[in-house]
Order: structure tokens, then sequence, then C-alpha cells
């Protein structure tokens, strides 16, 4: 009877608790998404709450080039709340994933660079010890949750989608992070539909550079892709390849009057849809860059 | 390198003009896009909170970050004034 109360205690310790970091795009352009994810996760029984007082991830792809300091302090910035809080960190998005998995592991790896990050944070009154995990939104739902208890549980929706991992989703050699996401998709929906250009960038790190080749030799390339398979919705977890896509859009509509009429949405829709919640409950109908009322019709059809 | 080539300075290269904007939202507010009124409503039909539990509500944050930035001396060499929140060597790119 000890025994057995001390493994379950062990349980109750291990089981872990996060801190959503919601990053700059997810809060103020994908608030589907954001509902989505706090809705779905504690039905799946993952103790998640937000991460609060967030600030930009920083994006790793300017800072490490112009001053590696700037990046760990302000990377540390976002990871001390949550180590305050005593949880681990989640991300959805992969870009601000790599900014603050990367740092970490530096942190983690290189006590002179810790020293270094906590003598600019002191000048905030912060400190960071790092003792959180970084884990991907992915990785919470296929090793926490489990891919065979979601494979079993959720409903199969009759759709048809195509998906967009990114970039920064190949960030393990190996692409364990890809796979999922691909699996994940292939529980929730009849059907994923290949296109030929799913490894192929968003064009938002290009945007930087060239915004017309983003445009128009990245985003537009693989909007013609997917809409010649005709499918339902194009998935993603990636706020920043979203944010990418919705100023592409609507930048080819303005300009050149071209509709690319496929919903992007966010895998944590279908799983939320999935496991019972309605479109109005997180709000899918608004602020879209496609109307999602086709979609949903799919999605409710019992 | 310095023995080998006596000429050789740092290049001070000026930051990308579709980066400079986005620098000072992050510093000014914390991330890199503001909550709009469209947003409000949009999040309400969400059924979250209007106000992101970001940055964008604990203020808190904007002014650690700041601190932090200042004391990195990083807002010098980009020659961003973060008082003013403009760049003090290209008034092209202030704000645009």
């Amino acid at each position: 009877m000890i025994e057995q109360t001390a493994i379950e205690a062990g349980k109750q310790a291990a089981k872990p608790k996060y801190a959503h970091f919601l990053g700059c795009v997810m809060p103020t352009k994908m608030p589907w998404a954001e509902s989505a994810i706090m809705k779905v996760l504690p039905k799946l029984g993952v103790d998640v709450e937000y991460l609060t007082r967030s600030t930009c991830c920083p994006r790793a792809g300017v800072w490490i080039s112009v001053d590696k300091r700037v990046w760990l302090t302000l990377a540390s910035y976002n990871l001390l709340q949550a180590e305050e809080a005593g949880r681990d960190v989640m991300v959805s998005c992969n870009g601000c994933y790599v900014t603050l998995y990367e740092a970490n592991k530096v942190l983690q790896e290189d006590p002179k660079a810790l020293e270094e990050v906590n003598h600019y944070l002191a000048s905030a009154g912060k400190h960071y010890d790092a003792n959180v995990r970084v884990r991907h939104l992915l990785e919470v739902l296929y090793e926490d949750v489990g891919i065979d208890r979601i494979k079993k549980e959720a409903r199969k929706l009759p759709i048809r989608v195509a998906i967009h991992p990114g970039c920064h989703m190949r960030i393990f050699q190996d692409g364990h992070l890809v796979r999922y996401f691909t699996e994940l998709n292939e529980a929730l929906v009849d059907e994923v539909v290949p296109y030929g250009l799913e490894r192929m960038c968003c064009g938002l790190q290009a945007n930087l550079a060239d915004r017309e080749f983003a445009t128009y030799d990245r985003a537009k390339r693989k909007f013609d892709a997917i809409k010649a398979q005709n499918v339902d919705a194009l998935v993603l977890v990636c706020s920043g390849c979203y944010d990418q896509f919705e100023r592409a859009i609507a930048a080819l509509k303005k300009k050149d009057g071209y509709n690319f009429d496929v919903p992007v949405i966010h895998l944590a829709e279908l799983l939320a849809i999935s496991y019972g919640l309605k479109p109005d409950d997180f709000g899918m109908r608004y602020m879209r860059t496609a109307p999602v009322d086709k979609l949903i019709e799919k999605l409710e059809i019992k | 390198m310095k023995e080998l080539y006596p000429w050789r300075r740092p290049v001070k290269i000026p930051l990308p003009s579709s980066v400079k904007p986005q620098l000072i939202r992050h510093f000014s507010i914390g991330l890199l896009y503001p909550v709009t009124d469209e947003l409000i409503e949009a999040r309400k039909k969400a059924n979250i909170d209007p106000i992101p539990p970001t940055a964008h509500r604990y203020h808190e944050a904007v002014d650690d970050i700041q601190k932090i930035v200042r004391a990195m001396d990083i807002d010098k060499k980009m020659g961003l004034d973060l008082d003013k929140m403009e760049y003090k060597f290209n008034d092209r790119a202030n704000g645009h």
C-alpha cells in the first residue's frame, strides 16, 4: 500500500506542467489557435497555463547575427517567467521554439553564458537558473498525451487537408517533429494530400530582404500547388509561417486579385473539433485569411 | 589577423530597414504586433481574455526589456533612442 502510494505520488510529481508561450503572432492574429490550444489540452489531461509577461521570443535569426547576448538574455527573460511559475515551457510556433530551445540549451551547457545573461537580467531585478525544459506543442501531444491515445479517441474528421510543417520544424536531425506533425494530422483527418512542395519555406525570412521574392517565389508557389489539390484546408502549427501566409495572401489579393480561398488553420483547431468542441467555442469564424463556413459545415457532419 | 591586415577595421553594417520598425515595436510594446479593436472583438468571440496575458497586459515587462537593452548598450549600437523610439542616423527608417 505504501509502495503503491509512493508510485502514485511519483507519477503525480512526474506529470509535466506547462506554461504556454504565445509569441507575437498567435495572440494578435490567431486567437482561434490560442483558444483551441488552451481549451483542448486540459481535455487531454495536459496541465497548461499561460506563460504570462512574455515578450518577443526574440527572433534568433536576426539577433544571433547582430548580438548573441541580446538573443540569450531576452529569451531568458521569457524562460524565467515559466521557471518562476514552476513550469516547463510549451511552444507552438516553430520559430519561437527554435529561439527558446536553442537559447536554453546554450545556457544549460555554458555556465559562463548563463552568468553573463544573469548579469544583464539583474538590471531588471531578474534571475534565471536554466531549470526548465522547452517543449514543442507537437511533443506534448505526441509524447505526453500519446499518439496511440489520440488515434484511438479522436473522431476522424471528414476532410482532406494539405500540411505545411515549416523549415524550423526540421531542427532535429531525426526529423521527429515533422513525423509527429504528419502523424497527428493523419490521425485527425480523412486524408493528408501531398502537393509536392511541403518542404518549401513559407518565405518569412526572405521577406526581410526581398518581399517580392518571398511573396511570389515562395508563398504563391505553395498556394498554387495547394489550390490544385482542391483541399479543404491548409494545416500548420507555426505562427511565423501563418504571419507570412497572411501577409502574402493580402498582398496577392490587393495587387493581382489572386484569391487563395483555402482556409489556413492550426492543428489544434482540428484537435478541438475532434474532441467535441464547437467552432464557436474558440472563435473559429473570425479573423481568417479565407472564409471557413464550408469547412465548418464539413467538420460538423456527424 | 591585425598583423596581416593592419588597415582592416570592423565594419558597422546598418540594420536592414525592414527590421528597424520591428525593433521599435519590440522595445516599445514588447511584441511585434499591437492589440487592435478588431483583435479585441475576435478574442472575445474566441472566449479568451480580450487583452493577451503577454507584455500587452503586463507593461512592466516592457520596462524590464528596456532596462536590459540599456544595460547591454545595444540601443546605442543600433543608434536607437529608446526614450523617443527613433533611430538617430536615418530618419527615413523611423517608424516606417
